[in-house]
């Protein structure tokens, strides 16, 4: 009963039966946040490692994620490299076409800030200049397992923003979420 | 190589200034600018050479003038030829190798959109890397970028 | 994907003609391995002509490496040809030291050879991965990456790095094998040899991967010899042209190995080369296992670097072709200038005429079987 456990808060159980009722909105969280699909959009170093995230031995489908080729049906992009003025647009614009709500990973050094190339005149030092990031992977390369920890601290997110929207909580600024060499803050 | 360098120079003369043996199988020629498609199209053609790959071409700033370099191999003789020149900065035309050698189309497209060399009958020279409204050319030892606010637009500010 | 309103100017680059339909592929593609974009001109399923653009991963590489000294410019290369990493540092080790004249011990020469081939072998199984994917294989990406996170074991207990590795340095390698390294690796050799049996079960005698690549995408000698394509796309040509034969480094001319040469110039041929070469590596990283010396592995060198000035190249096999460094030097701690002369750059070039009367669903079957990596394109 992975469900059970997942929606322990507001789940109310109906003596003798085997109904489970939950509100929609957390049912709805608990399917959004284990089912984040990605966006396949790799541009460097880093997106090499992606794949091999999503192979054979780390297996990202046991977290739900799976690589969308078109961003209409993408929840979470993963901007996996270096980012130049001639590709920014591109990335705007594929940000603009994911639906709502949607998810941005800054996966290396690349993508947060620049990494080794902040000094070259054609890089933007940071994918965060034109498009909000929710979670910066450290590494250059980050490991898989980093990126794993990334999304699995994204999914906790996805979880916490919704169970807060229905106790009436305001909604959390969306603080982004940094893994760092000793682990997660944010 | 003996021989074929001196079928070169009988053909060329003064217009190939000088010229080194470095390895067994390798020559480096320095030739004029104003001979750079002819001697090309002689290392091409000649039996003793047939030059027929184009390995490499690049161009570089040494402050006061443009280097050019040309690598070539042959695939019969399995020897290399390394061909330099030297062209002025403020006029840097030098004559296009692209119809005789289709494989340095890109690097002479990749030169111009760098260093803003003009290879004079090149058949699609635009910029290839750098985005098509960029100004100047970076590679230049003079280049300065001017820093611009906007991440989607232009050089990027270092800070 | 349409591209940004912002910039009219990149819209388009060719003309709309009055026939034909006009169709963009990429850069953000699952087909194009990385950012490539095609401006494709149509003819119902005929492609009449094919544009690359290029350049969406630029960084100006070279530039910035005229502002760092020598050494510290090896890190840099990891980043181009993310997936032959060692190839392109032993390329740029190769040039400096060749500018200044560094002699490399013998221990050192053999255990980077046998780095070479290893990542050969990474190399080469990413490409076996997608272009099963491309192809409707899934099966052979988890397969190929099954197999490619063991070479990366390897790797990574040897470089401490999973895919830059930044293990050679200017005068041999930074530290000597780990202990018991060899047993690991021809326990894998042993074991990648049973597997290479299983990739050929499914796809080399695979009818349906069969027609796919058959007679597809025939690239003529002698084209392929005029635009200076190298690596598995000229051999699979016709052309025996192997730095590693053609003019050895480190200790080539001391290992015996065959280089694959195939006449049809198809996707098919480029395929078989690469799963040849696969074989070869093995053979290769067995001899040197063998026959490798004891001793030092790096040579002793200043503080400040300074290579007398000249210019220089070097020139080394990585997995996807021909790779040269070419630099000049003027006695000072900075080079003047770096050139890469990258293997992907060169053989995307010919792509065009490849594509010219192809049908669109080869384009990927075409694409995949150059094998590019757009970092070394873009530089």
């Amino acid at each position: 009963m992975g469900v059970k456990e997942r929606l322990e808060q507001g789940l109310i159980k109906v003596p003798g039966g085997s109904i489970l009722i939950a509100k929609i909105a957390d049912i709805m969280a608990w399917a959004r946040k284990s089912s984040m699909w990605s966006l396949t959009f790799g541009l460097s170093c880093c997106a090499i490692e992606m794949m091999a995230t999503a192979a054979s031995r780390y297996d990202l489908d046991r977290f739900g994620m799976f690589f969308r080729a078109t961003p209409r049906q993408a929840d979470v992009m993963i901007v996996a490299g270096w980012v130049s003025v001639k590709m920014a647009p591109f990335i705007k614009r594929l940000y603009e076409q994911m639906p709502e709500p949607k998810y941005v990973i800054a996966m290396g050094g690349c993508a947060s800030a620049g990494g080794p190339y902040r000094d070259s005149i054609t890089i933007v030092k940071g994918v965060d200049q034109f498009v909000p990031v929710d979670v910066y992977v450290y590494g250059c390369p980050p490991r898989p397992e980093n990126l794993i920890l990334g999304i699995l601290k994204l999914q906790e997110r996805i979880r916490r923003e919704h169970l807060a929207e229905k106790n009436g909580l305001p909604k959390p600024v969306r603080e982004p979420i940094i893994i760092t060499e000793t682990g997660a803050t944010g | 190589m003996n021989e074929a360098v001196e079928h070169l120079l009988q053909r060329f003369g003064e217009a190939v200034t000088e010229w080194t043996q470095v390895r067994a199988n390798e020559v480096r020629l320095t030739v004029a600018p104003s001979h750079w498609r002819e001697v090309a199209q002689f290392l091409h053609d000649d039996p003793l050479w047939q030059m027929d790959y184009p390995a490499d071409l690049t161009v570089w700033d040494t402050g006061t003038a443009f280097g050019v370099y040309l690598r070539l191999w042959s695939s019969v003789h399995n020897t290399n030829v390394v061909v330099l020149t030297s062209i002025p900065r403020d006029e840097p035309r030098i004559a296009s190798l692209a119809s005789l050698y289709p494989g340095v189309n890109w690097h002479e497209r990749e030169m111009y959109d760098m260093y803003g060399v003009i290879f004079e009958g090149h058949p699609n020279l635009k910029r290839i890397l750098l985005p098509d409204d960029w100004e100047g050319f970076p590679f230049r030892k003079d280049y300065v970028a001017e820093p611009s606010g906007d991440p989607l637009h232009g050089p990027q500010p270092v800070n | 994907m349409p591209v940004s309103p912002e910039k009219p100017s990149t819209l388009s680059t060719v003309e709309i003609l009055s026939q034909g339909m006009v169709i963009n592929v990429g850069p953000q593609h699952p087909s194009t391995h990385g950012v490539l974009r095609l401006i494709l001109t149509l003819d119902g399923e005929q492609i009449l002509q094919c544009e690359p653009v290029i350049g969406y991963l630029h960084r100006g590489l070279e530039k910035m490496m005229e502002r760092r000294p020598y050494r510290h410019n090896i890190p840099f290369t990891d980043r181009l040809d993310y997936l032959a990493a060692l190839s392109n540092n032993l390329g740029i080790c190769q040039c400096i030291e060749r500018l200044g004249g560094v002699e490399v011990p013998e221990r050192a020469k053999y255990i980077r050879v046998l780095l070479m081939e290893l990542q050969r072998i990474a190399s080469h199984l990413v490409f076996l991965g997608t272009f099963g994917t491309d192809l409707g294989a899934t099966t052979m990406f988890l397969y190929a990456f099954r197999e490619r996170e063991m070479v990366l074991d390897l790797l990574e207990e040897c470089t401490g790095a999973r895919l830059t590795y930044n293990w050679i340095r200017v005068g041999g390698v930074p530290d000597d094998l780990p202990e018991g390294f060899g047993e690991k690796v021809l326990a894998f050799v042993k074991l990648f040899r049973e597997r290479i049996e299983e990739y050929d079960q499914l796809l080399t005698r695979n009818r349906i991967f069969r027609s796919r690549t058959q007679g597809i995408g025939v690239l003529p000698k002698e084209m392929a010899l005029a635009y200076g394509v190298s690596g598995p796309v000229l051999r699979a040509s016709g052309v025996a042209y192997d730095i590693r034969k053609v003019d050895p480094y480190e200790v080539y001319d001391r290992v015996e190995f065959e280089v694959p040469v195939f006449d049809r110039g198809d996707v098919w041929a480029r395929y078989l080369v690469r799963m040849e070469e696969l074989r070869q590596s093995l053979r290769i990283i067995e001899q040197v296992l063998r026959d490798m010396p004891d001793g030092p592995v790096q040579t002793k060198l200043p503080k400040i670097f300074k290579p007398p000035a000249g210019i220089a190249y070097s020139r080394v096999e990585s997995p996807r072709g021909e790779l040269s460094f070419m630099m000049v030097s003027d006695g000072s701690p900075n080079p003047v200038r770096v050139h890469i002369r990258a293997p992907s750059f060169v053989n995307l070039s010919v792509l065009p005429r490849l594509l010219e009367g192809a049908k669109v669903a080869d384009l990927v079957a075409i694409l995949g079987s150059i094998d590019v990596v757009l970092g070394e394109i873009d530089r």
